[in-house]
């Protein structure tokens, strides 16, 4: 992945801080000094990301007017603002994503009584100029404002180089580019399947006030009209907050599980309850092993995992045994938890699907789940007590923002690991002689909506070939992966020709799916090559109810 | 401020490896600044380019000034001497300034 610096000014201090940053991330690459308008119409279609630095003296030479004292009309900024905004969505076809850091200007600088003037101050009319500029860029899917208000909050006065500016027409100073940098990464990997979907919470300090054990849920300090009390129910409020967006809440605390659980359930001031939270390890045992044992039941990676708590020791032991874990420092002030936690970059995706909300729903019905199947004692019996029901159809219009979500996120269970665009997907569905269906499971506990996708070249040379078989490890392990399997080969016979071949394509997180295929009816061809003969069909599991379009 | 250092050649070289040590910090392994005392730093066959040298002398300036509580104005200079001149050493470098320094 290449990162384009397109700017106003000189980016070599910077593409050196964002290929250090970066770690092997992206490569970076710089357009021809101050040549922003001609790189944006010129640039050729690539999967480049292109961050687009401006500033506001340059794309508006009215704004310059008013920025030297001067004067101009809003009108004349907004043609200019206007002009660079159609140069930037003209080109935002050709580009993976376009990055604009919002215009600055030295918050320092004095601009008279009628700097704030939205009509002629300075000050003013750079808000407005970022307003438009937001304004006019909403809903366009992958040109992306970056907030650089937050920079200048943070390097503080170091942000502007006016030295380096005269020497190299380097206007920003290097902690201020670090930031940008970090942002960049940090936002990158968000949307690129990295985003944080469990928090792991401590109980006593950190989500209220007080050792439960020693005090009692009664004693607790939690709301009122307590200072600390009123951090801790705004703290949880937030976690909340993020429980809603669609992140997991679990518990990793040393403490008696009924004594916890007691103050969870009674405490009139708690705002998270046991619905909120999709596990929980309370008990005496290692922390550190504790949340490894709760990744494993949860199936999550460590690396989406953020875990809280106030105890310096335990968050060391954590980092040192779970290292992909993300473990902040917490402030040593408790009144601060709540400002810390909203500082944390931890939402992904700025749109996320229905799934992703319900999923702490989700997971708790797997927790009921998987207490009927202690009741329920052979696989097969616990299986067939769920009701389970797969509904599978061709991909529609409607399924395509899930699909093409599924296709880019879904490591474990993914036979290619493909990553299309939405119109790449589009393209493979309409293809002549290609097949692409969604898979819909539901059981009596809940409904998992749409978690698999098969892709199918029905008369490849080498007779149907299944491109893409992908699950979400929500419902693995319950006779969906038959299902898909039978499906496919039912497709397959129905073109013409019963036999299948699959051919996996190895990744660091993609055994999960290697290891079905070896157990399952189909037979290995070698070089990852799976194939079914075809001389009989592949029977779909009796274990749940089928539902194909008629 | 840090307690009062004399700026002296040794607390310059001091200075100066610092200030390089922060560069480097910004900087991937393979783009980073040798630091030896007879590293060239500056003049003919020196390691810094122009955007170095600036980002130095801007990182120096502001360093000299927390570790010895003067400003030292190495920036609003001409600096044609600095990529043309005798090549400069750490080791030199930091002489030079302690000279200009004390007198």
């Amino acid at each position: 992945m290449d990162v384009l610096l397109i700017a106003d000014h000189h980016t070599a201090n910077l593409a050196g801080i964002l290929r250090k940053e970066a770690e092997g991330l992206f490569t970076v690459s710089t357009a021809p000094l101050d040549q922003v308008q001609r790189t944006l119409h010129e640039a050729p279609s690539s999967d480049r990301i292109a961050l687009v630095w401006t500033r506001p003296e340059r794309v508006s030479q009215a704004f310059q007017h008013v920025h030297a004292l001067g004067t101009a009309t809003w009108a004349d900024v907004q043609a200019e603002v206007d002009a660079f905004v159609d140069a930037i969505l003209g080109s935002a076809p050709r580009f993976r994503s376009l990055h604009l850091p919002l215009w600055t200007i030295d918050p320092a600088e004095h601009h008279g009584p009628d700097e704030l003037d939205p009509a002629r101050g300075a000050h003013g009319l750079l808000l407005r100029m970022n307003a438009r500029l937001a304004e006019r860029l909403e809903g366009q899917r992958n040109v992306h404002l970056m907030n650089s208000l937050r920079w200048l909050n943070t390097a503080g006065p170091q942000a502007f180089a006016p030295k380096l500016w005269y020497m190299t027409k380097t206007p920003f100073s290097a902690a201020y580019y670090q930031l940008a940098a970090r942002e960049l990464i940090t936002h990158h990997r968000l949307r690129h399947g990295d985003a944080i979907k469990l928090i792991v919470l401590d109980l006593d300090d950190t989500l209220w006030g007080g050792i439960v054990g020693d005090e009692g849920w009664q004693e607790l300090r939690l709301g009122g009209h307590d200072a600390l009390g009123e951090s801790f129910v705004d703290f949880q409020r937030q976690l909340k907050a993020l429980k809603e967006r669609g992140i997991l809440l679990a518990l990793a605390s040393k403490n008696d599980e009924a004594v916890a659980l007691e103050a969870i359930d009674k405490h009139p001031e708690m705002v998270l309850r046991r619905a909120d939270l999709v596990t929980w390890r309370i008990n005496w045992n290692d922390k550190a092993s504790n949340i490894a044992d709760l990744l494993r039941e949860l199936n999550l990676g460590a690396r989406h995992t953020l875990f809280l708590d106030d105890n310096p020791v335990e968050r060391e032991r954590v980092r040192s045994f779970l290292p992909e874990v993300q473990v902040p420092e917490l402030p040593a002030n408790k009144l601060l938890y709540t400002s810390f936690l909203r500082a944390l970059p931890i939402l992904g995706e700025n749109v996320q699907s229905d799934e992703d909300r319900a999923r702490t729903a989700l997971y708790v019905a797997e927790r009921e789940r998987s207490e009927a199947r202690l009741k329920a004692g052979d696989v097969n019996s616990w299986l067939r007590s769920l009701n389970m029901r797969v509904v599978a159809q061709p991909v529609n219009d409607a399924d395509l923002p899930r699909v093409h979500q599924l296709f880019n996120k879904t490591n474990q269970f993914n036979l290619a690991t493909r990553r299309p665009s939405m119109e790449e997907l589009r393209a493979f569905r309409d293809a002549p002689d290609h097949a692409l269906w969604c898979f819909r499971v539901s059981d009596r506990f809940g409904d998992a909506g749409l978690t698999g996708i098969l892709g199918m070249h029905l008369r490849s040379d080498q007779g149907p070939v299944v491109t893409d078989l992908i699950l979400s490890c929500r419902v693995l392990g319950r006779m969906v992966e038959e299902t898909l399997l039978h499906v496919a080969q039912r497709l397959a016979r129905e073109s013409g020709d019963p036999r299948l071949l699959l051919h996996y394509l190895p990744t660091p997180k993609n055994r999960p799916i290697l290891e079905f295929l070896e157990r399952s009816v189909l037979a290995f061809a070698g070089e990852g090559r799976f194939s079914w003969p075809g001389e009989r069909d592949i029977p779909a599991p009796d274990t749940l109810t089928l539902e194909l379009p008629a | 401020m840090n307690d009062t250092v004399a700026p002296n050649a040794a607390s310059f070289a001091t200075v100066l490896t610092q200030v390089l040590h922060h560069m480097n910090e910004l900087l991937p392994a393979n783009e980073q600044l040798p630091t030896g005392p007879d590293v060239v730093l500056m003049g003919e066959g020196g390691v810094l380019d122009s955007l170095g040298i600036a980002n130095f002398l801007v990182a120096l300036e502001e360093a000299v000034e927390e570790r010895f509580g003067q400003p030292l104005a190495l920036s609003d200079n001409d600096l044609t001497d600095l990529f043309a001149g005798p090549p400069l050493t750490l080791t030199t470098l930091a002489q030079h300034l302690a000279d200009r320094m004390a007198g």
